[in-house]
């Protein structure tokens, strides 16, 4: 190692209240780097990134004229921005900063406090050995794309459309059903307030289908996103929907005339719907398409019913894919969830046994615009007299999902006050827990409770029609503990409503690499930090909005939206945005051109040059990630910031004690 | 007079006692959150209030009172199948019960069982010289090293004189399908699997450890087991060393295999209506329910019936877990419960195969009367009879 000519370094210890200093031995780590030849000053404090804290890292900056900062403190994820932007403040580039993580890394995971506090030390000495070859790197900024991507037409994507188009700015908003809506145009009440979904949510369908700033696209689906923050090049494919919307005058005569006859997903199977239709009589945009896989015609060239009968000419047979390019800025994700149906619903007799309902099976059957114009009925049409509903049914379970699915208590409760009130059946309620926080919910629960609705304290394990008494005959039998006064329990009922959960969406894996935003173990969008940034994600410029990022209500799926929508209009009023200056080159002369390199940047950052016959590196599109530089066999290429010289002092530094 | 403090009743946890079941290998128990599934499930609670849910919950602070349930579960495994957090409700049982031995509070009959076990290698109090005693006039062929497959014949096929008639009809089967495979009579020993199920930890060492010093000395590769006990231990709880290859399997799947190639071609009638019982350690415990079904369906003029509960739902008969070794009081048998299950299909026999089933349904059909109207045969014997053109 050259001989270290940097010597004005400061080492700044974090105690992180007791984060460290409970493990840490602050005061000898900041004795011990004291003596380091290279620094010039080591404070501590108790939260280096208070108000305080900054200054006292600015203070001495000025009065000691360092020429390196070094913060150890907790992870780069949460405050290197935080003292990077200090540096700037004291007109010290940026990169001349180095933090060390002796939290995460550290005090958390070293039980014993002498080791830990040796660790510490070892790891400030390596950051004092790198930080001799920082180099100073240029600020690089680059403009904002003003428009904005939402992909996801539920609640989620049209709040957070509505917020951005309203402010001026353009929305493309992708949605892969032939309408918006999502799952709450489903419903039809609402908890805890039970506002009718309808009343609520058709006039933010329509805003979105006529806003002059949206451009929506129904039936369509991303497959293809290039580029970075405040410059995204996206790919959308329009599906073909055999009908020109620019004719179509939304009449429907052409689904009334259609012969063929399919089960409706937006009825949950319930009852059937047209192979050219709409997805429920409000959709948005309100002109059918044609269901390829189910049109006589256009499977057997047989039919041809609806353009015969469509006046204004608009049903196209010939109909092709389309591919659209747009730009962007930034990214809103809002692709919601899917309704789960895990094996374990035959156990309660799912698919066997009638008016066993799932939860939103029951949702239509209780929709005024649903199979049965609201009536709750059993499938022979008479009213049920009594009904149980079953909680956690596939949620909070290790078969299935273990995760607790948030919204089904609620939605559990609001079904016995929808039973009680429609049809005075006895209702009987089988939960684990009631899970009720939010504004105005335990008063539902309570009120649910004065409604006579009859709670019991244990989770149904069998639903059978095999009767042991009388009384049974005929009925749906309900299989239980009441844990509370530990008796086994059977109580027959006319109907079983099974309360399953909120699941990621099947294609979330897809979704996942399309947009570069990991998914966790359960399929749900990461955030980039689960407190303090919700929204973001490790992608800049792509937000996370309501369920797709974890089982969510409405009122906290609109306050994500919302969320979401402000940090795209942030990036666009600032109009530009600051790119990573650490990225990477390569050295010509060393370049092979194996072109392994290309072949690994997850970035599509870099070119063949045909003439040179060597790789190269676009800069703006290089996000620093070293990928290029770990696998070039001939070591061409090359990552600022992270070179190797750098790495091998660090590694000496922890190595010298 | 007492005092109002001798008046007052309070349960208090004793931490010490949860602890130790937790360092008994019963640590799953701190997952439980009380919803109940288990109790729903388990066959007990049809007959009496035993509620596995209210005992791990004492167990868990140490309540007192859980001792003696805690001798009561059979490790039918309904509830650890069902239960959302994937306890093994059956080793906590089991972990408490090792304690309990510890602590000498065993039920007595237990007692008598595993000091036979101890002793003489097998639960009946019978001399272990005498293991072999069935084969004296009816010749088995010994294991040599070499021999294809080892027979594992189950302590209580070789002492009981009901189940003696179906090991002889097993060995009458291997012999016409000519399968290669030997006895080692007299050297084996319990598998031990029902007594780790009753906590009796040592014991089962003992007993693993002689087994698997035979194995190795007669470089056994391939086990044909008789009993579902002694398959789960060979396959679920043996430590066989790495590298020493053992396949155990049992004999329904080998009966399954010779039938599918025509090896064995069953085709004297049987005018019989049947049902099958699932045993638990055959079924839930080592997923085999197609092979018994397939072998039964076989049989020509058969009539197959099944009951409610089947399959990965099936009853127990009571026997499992040192069930049957305890004594219980009439009105409290599982068995039972199965007969009548059984009879109101409108079965004359029921068909299993597991020699403690044999023995429990046996029993509640004569403790409930009903001899006349229903019995109960090994799969083996039925293949038997079918492949010889007897009556079942
Ligand atoms: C039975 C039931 C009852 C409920 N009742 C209530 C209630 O009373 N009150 C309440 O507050 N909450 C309730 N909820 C919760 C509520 O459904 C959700 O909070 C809300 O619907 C979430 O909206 P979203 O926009 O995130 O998702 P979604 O409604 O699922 O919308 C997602 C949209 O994205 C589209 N999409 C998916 N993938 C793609 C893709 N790759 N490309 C393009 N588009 C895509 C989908 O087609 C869909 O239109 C209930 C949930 C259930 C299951
Ligand atoms: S919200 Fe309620 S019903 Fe749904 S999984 Fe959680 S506890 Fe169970
Ligand atoms: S560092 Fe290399 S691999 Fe990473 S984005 Fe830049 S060019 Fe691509
Ligand atoms: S294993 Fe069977 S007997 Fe034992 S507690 Fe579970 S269900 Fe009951
Ligand atoms: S099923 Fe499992 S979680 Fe539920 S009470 Fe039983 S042991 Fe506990």
């Amino acid at each position: 190692m050259a001989a270290s000519k940097i010597k004005k370094v400061g080492v700044f210890v974090c105690h992180c209240g007791v984060n460290i200093s409970s493990v840490v031995n602050i005061e000898k780590v900041v004795e011990a780097v004291s003596k380091l030849p290279e620094v010039t000053v080591a404070r501590d404090y108790k939260f280096m990134c208070s108000t305080p804290g900054q200054e006292l890292i600015g203070k001495e900056i000025k009065e000691q004229g360092l020429e390196r900062v070094i913060v150890a403190a907790c992870s780069p994820l949460l405050h290197e921005e935080t003292f990077r932007r200090v540096l700037v403040k004291s007109d010290l580039n940026q990169y001349f900063f180095q933090m060390v993580n002796i939290r995460e890394q550290d005090a958390w995971v070293t039980a014993d406090k002498d080791k830990a506090t040796q660790k510490a030390i070892a790891l400030i000495s390596a950051a004092v050995k790198r930080v001799q070859t920082h180099e100073p790197l240029p600020k690089r900024e680059v403009d904002v794309d003003p428009n904005v991507l939402v992909i996801g037409g539920g609640i989620a994507g049209i709040e957070a459309s509505l917020q951005i188009a309203d402010a001026g700015h353009k929305v493309y908003l992708v949605e892969k059903q032939a309408s918006v809506g999502g799952h709450m145009a489903q419903f039809d009440k609402t908890f805890p307030t039970l506002d009718c979904a309808a009343c609520i949510l058709t006039p933010k369908m329509n805003s979105v289908g006529f806003h002059p700033n949206i451009d929506l696209m129904t039936y369509s689906e991303v497959v293809d996103i290039s580029g970075y923050i405040g410059n995204f090049e996206v790919t959308v494919r329009k599906n073909p929907k055999y009908v020109d919307y620019e004719k179509c005058t939304g009449c429907g005569v052409c689904m009334e005339k259609c012969p063929s006859k399919v089960s409706s997903e937006f009825d949950e199977g319930l009852v059937e719907r047209k192979a050219i239709y709409t997805l429920f009589p409000q959709a948005v945009p309100n002109k059918p398409v044609i269901d390829a896989k189910n049109c006589t015609y256009l499977t057997k060239e047989k039919c041809g019913v609806c353009q015969k009968v469509c006046e204004a000419g608009a049903i196209n047979y010939e109909d092709k894919e389309e591919l659209v390019k747009v730009k962007v800025g930034s990214i809103i994700l809002a692709t919601g969830y899917t309704f789960a149906k895990p094996d374990v619903l035959k156990d309660y007799g799912y698919g066997k046994l009638d008016n066993v309902l799932t939860a939103l099976e029951f949702e239509r059957l209780n929709n005024a615009a649903g199979p049965t114009d609201g009536e709750i009925t059993l499938k022979d049409g008479s009213k049920p007299q009594s009904v149980a509903i079953l909680h956690c049914i596939g949620s909070r379970d290790k078969n299935y999902n273990e995760y607790c699915s948030k919204v089904c208590c609620m939605y559990s409760l609001k079904f016995a006050h929808l039973v009680r009130e429609k049809t005075g059946a006895e209702v009987f309620e089988f939960y684990i827990d009631i899970r009720s926080p939010g504004k105005a919910y335990e008063e539902f629960y309570t009120r649910i409770r004065e409604e006579d609705v009859h709670l019991i304290r244990g989770k149904v394990a069998q639903v059978t029609d095999v009767p042991v008494t009388d009384d049974e005959k005929g009925k749906l039998v309900v299989i239980g503990e009441n844990t509370l006064t530990a008796q086994r329990v059977r109580v027959p009922v006319d109907m079983v409503i099974l309360s399953t959960g909120i699941e990621s969406n099947k294609d979330a894996a897809d979704m996942s690499r399309l947009v570069k935003v990991a998914t966790d173990k359960d399929g749900f969008f990461i955030e980039r930090h689960p407190k303090m940034a919700p929204i973001e994600t490790a992608s800049a410029g792509i937000f996370i909005a309501g369920t797709c990022a974890g089982p969510r209500d409405i009122p906290e799926t609109v306050a994500s939206a919302q969320g979401a929508s402000s940090l795209a209009l942030k990036l666009i009023s600032k109009g530009k945005v600051e790119i990573e200056a650490a990225t990477a080159w390569i050295v010509e002369e060393l370049c092979a051109g194996c072109k392994l390199c290309i072949s690994m940047c997850p970035y599509k950052a870099i070119e063949f040059d045909e003439k040179k016959k060597i790789s190269v590196i676009n800069e703006v599109l290089c996000k620093g990630c070293g990928t290029c530089a770990a696998t070039c066999p001939s070591g061409a290429a090359k990552a600022r910031h992270f070179k190797d010289e750098q790495i091998f002092d660090e590694i000496e530094g922890v190595l010298s004690l | 007079m007492p005092t109002t403090s001798e008046l007052m009743k309070f349960a208090a946890p004793m931490l010490e006692m949860a602890q130790t079941v937790v360092e008994a290998k019963g640590e799953e128990l701190k997952l439980c959150y009380q919803c109940g599934t288990c109790t729903s499930v388990c066959p007990w609670g049809n007959l009496k209030d035993f509620n596995p849910r209210k005992l791990i919950e004492m167990i868990r602070l140490g309540f007192e009172g859980f001792e003696d349930d805690s001798w009561k579960c059979v490790n039918c495994k309904l509830c650890w199948d069902k239960c959302p957090n994937q306890i093994n409700i059956p080793q906590i049982f089991q972990s408490v019960r090792s304690i309990l031995l510890a602590w000498n509070a065993c039920p007595p009959e237990l007692n008598i069982a595993l000091t036979s076990l101890r002793d003489e290698g097998n639960p009946w109090q019978e001399s272990k010289e005498k293991r072999d005693e069935w084969t004296k006039d009816f010749p088995v062929p010994a294991y040599e090293q070499g021999t294809e497959y080892l027979l594992f014949s189950c302590c209580t096929n070789d002492y009981d004189p009901r189940n003696k008639k179906d090991i002889k009809a097993v060995v009458e089967i291997l012999n016409m399908a000519k399968v290669n495979y030997g006895y080692i009579g007299n050297k084996e020993v319990c598998c031990g699997d029902i007594a780790l199920s009753a906590g009796e930890n040592e014991g089962y060492g003992m007993l693993s450890n002689k087994n698997l010093e035979i194995f190795r000395e007669l470089a056994v590769k391939k086990i044909l087991t008789i009993s579902p006990h002694c398959l789960n231990a060979f396959k679920n709880r043996y430590e066989f060393n790495e590298g020493e290859e053992v396949q155990s399997s049992h004999l329904v799947q080998t009966y399954a295999k010779l039938i599918e190639d025509k090896v064995l071609e069953p085709k004297g009638e049987i005018k019989n209506k049947v049902t099958y019982h699932d045993p638990c350690y055959l079924g839930r415990h080592n997923d085999i329910y197609d092979e018994p079904r397939f072998i039964i369906n076989s049989i020509p003029g058969i009539e197959f019936v099944e009951m409610n509960n089947i399959r990965e739902n099936s009853f127990c008969c009571g026997g499992g877990g040192g069930g049957c070794w305890l004594e219980t009081v009439k009105g409290e048998r599982l068995g039972d419960l199965r007969v009548l299950e059984a009879v109101e299909t409108g079965a004359e026999v029921i068909i299993t195969a597991c020699p403690y089933c044999v023995q429990m349904l046996e029993a509640s059909i004569l403790g409930l009367g009903i001899d006349e109207k229903i019995k109960v045969r090994t799969v083996s014997e039925l293949l038997l009879s079918s492949l010889k053109n007897e009556e079942l």
